[in-house]
């Protein structure tokens, strides 16, 4: 069988080791991920700057640290982590007006990129003209410069990320057969 | 007894250390000492260590798993409950795989039983292994009905490999005799 070709010589009792040893190693990591996620309350606490739009306070590349507590009111001035409904793409900017819906109550939040000459407006859907604190992930609250600058390096040419896999996965294969115990 | 002896000394033919690691050679006296037992003296390995080890190991693995799933498929605000309770969950889960591992499990590489005439004869085997030492120390001990014996066995590993590394399971075989002979 297809076990007995890639763990040669080994009981199945030994493969279901090898195999949780790895199974331990992702799932670890995913609930660490998952973890900061709740203890910050954000659905992705750590991002990188992928635009200048924040120069000069954060330039691509770096680490920024997000939390989003909900008895923290949002203030103007307060950089923001947020996603435009439909796009996928974190955007990283401050908050420059916040109005509140006499109707409904939501807060109605318009931002604005630092180093960009107009508001966010023109990111935002058609006929939308203001982004809720729904749409926002969080707040930053800290940052590591160039950090972050592997993952934008690894998402421009995706060659390399399958090449860095790779390598992961062989070097895996060869300590799990050392580290046995 | 010549059957047997032979039926371990097959079952161990592959076995080949890498010289100088470790970790390797812990792992081929784990392998060996396993053999030996089953082989020559006829125990059936009791696999509980290893039993609850996965148990514990695949549940934690299959509650990430689905945690991770559930969070991918849903917003993060109707995810908040679950992800608290199984992050909860998987890191408690192994913590106690690792207590179980270091105050239960210990330093024991098998476990065996086997029925002798009337009595229930089993064996717990223990290895310790200095770092960067070439010195094992082989901990036997035996429980006969209400008897317990422990007999222990401190040698370097080298006088069990070739140098090539291949395993000599006659010279193996002997030490542990003798160890197991010896009256105390």
């Amino acid at each position: 069988m297809i076990i007995e070709q890639l763990f040669p010589g080994k009981t199945y009792r030994e493969v279901a080791h090898q195999i949780l040893s790895i199974l331990l190693v992702a799932a670890s990591a995913m609930m660490m991920w998952k973890g900061l996620s709740v203890v910050f309350n954000s659905e992705s606490p750590i991002v990188v700057v992928l635009s200048e739009s924040m120069e000069p306070a954060f330039s691509r590349g770096d680490l920024l640290f997000l939390t989003y507590f909900k008895n923290e009111p949002m203030v103007v001035g307060d950089i923001v982590v947020y996603k435009i409904e439909g796009k996928d793409i974190p955007i990283v900017h401050r908050v420059l007006e916040i109005h509140k819906d006499n109707n409904t109550g939501e807060e109605l939040i318009l931002t604005k990129g630092d180093n960009n000459d107009a508001n966010d407006r023109g990111l935002y859907n058609k006929n939308q003209f203001w982004i809720k604190k729904s749409d926002i992930i969080g707040k930053v609250k800290g940052y590591l410069p160039y950090i972050g600058y592997f993952t934008i390096v690894m998402s421009d040419y995706p060659k390399l990320k399958y090449a860095m896999l790779a390598i992961l996965a062989i070097m895996m294969f060869n300590e799990k057969e050392d580290q046995n115990k | 007894m010549e059957e047997k002896k032979n039926a371990f000394f097959e079952s161990v033919k592959d076995l080949k250390i890498k010289k100088y690691s470790n970790v390797d050679v812990q792992y081929a006296v784990e392998n060996a000492i396993g053999k030996l037992f089953t082989k020559y003296y006829g125990y059936t390995e009791d696999h509980k260590h290893s039993n609850i080890y996965l148990a514990l190991g695949y549940t934690a693995s299959l509650i990430a798993g689905a945690a991770s799933l559930y969070s991918y498929l849903n917003p993060f605000e109707k995810c908040k409950g679950i992800l608290v309770v199984s992050v909860s969950l998987y890191f408690i889960l192994c913590g106690i795989m690792t207590i179980y591992n270091k105050y239960v499990k210990k330093n024991e590489i098998f476990n065996g039983n086997k029925k002798d005439e009337k009595d229930i004869k089993s064996v717990t085997v223990s290895s310790k292994n200095e770092k960067y030492s070439d010195i094992v120390e082989i901990t036997i001990e035996l429980k006969e009905g209400t008897k317990l014996t422990k007999k222990s066995l401190k040698k370097s590993y080298g006088s069990w490999f070739d140098e090539e590394g291949n395993f000599v399971p006659s010279a193996f075989l002997k030490d542990i005799e003798n160890i197991l002979e010896k009256k105390q």
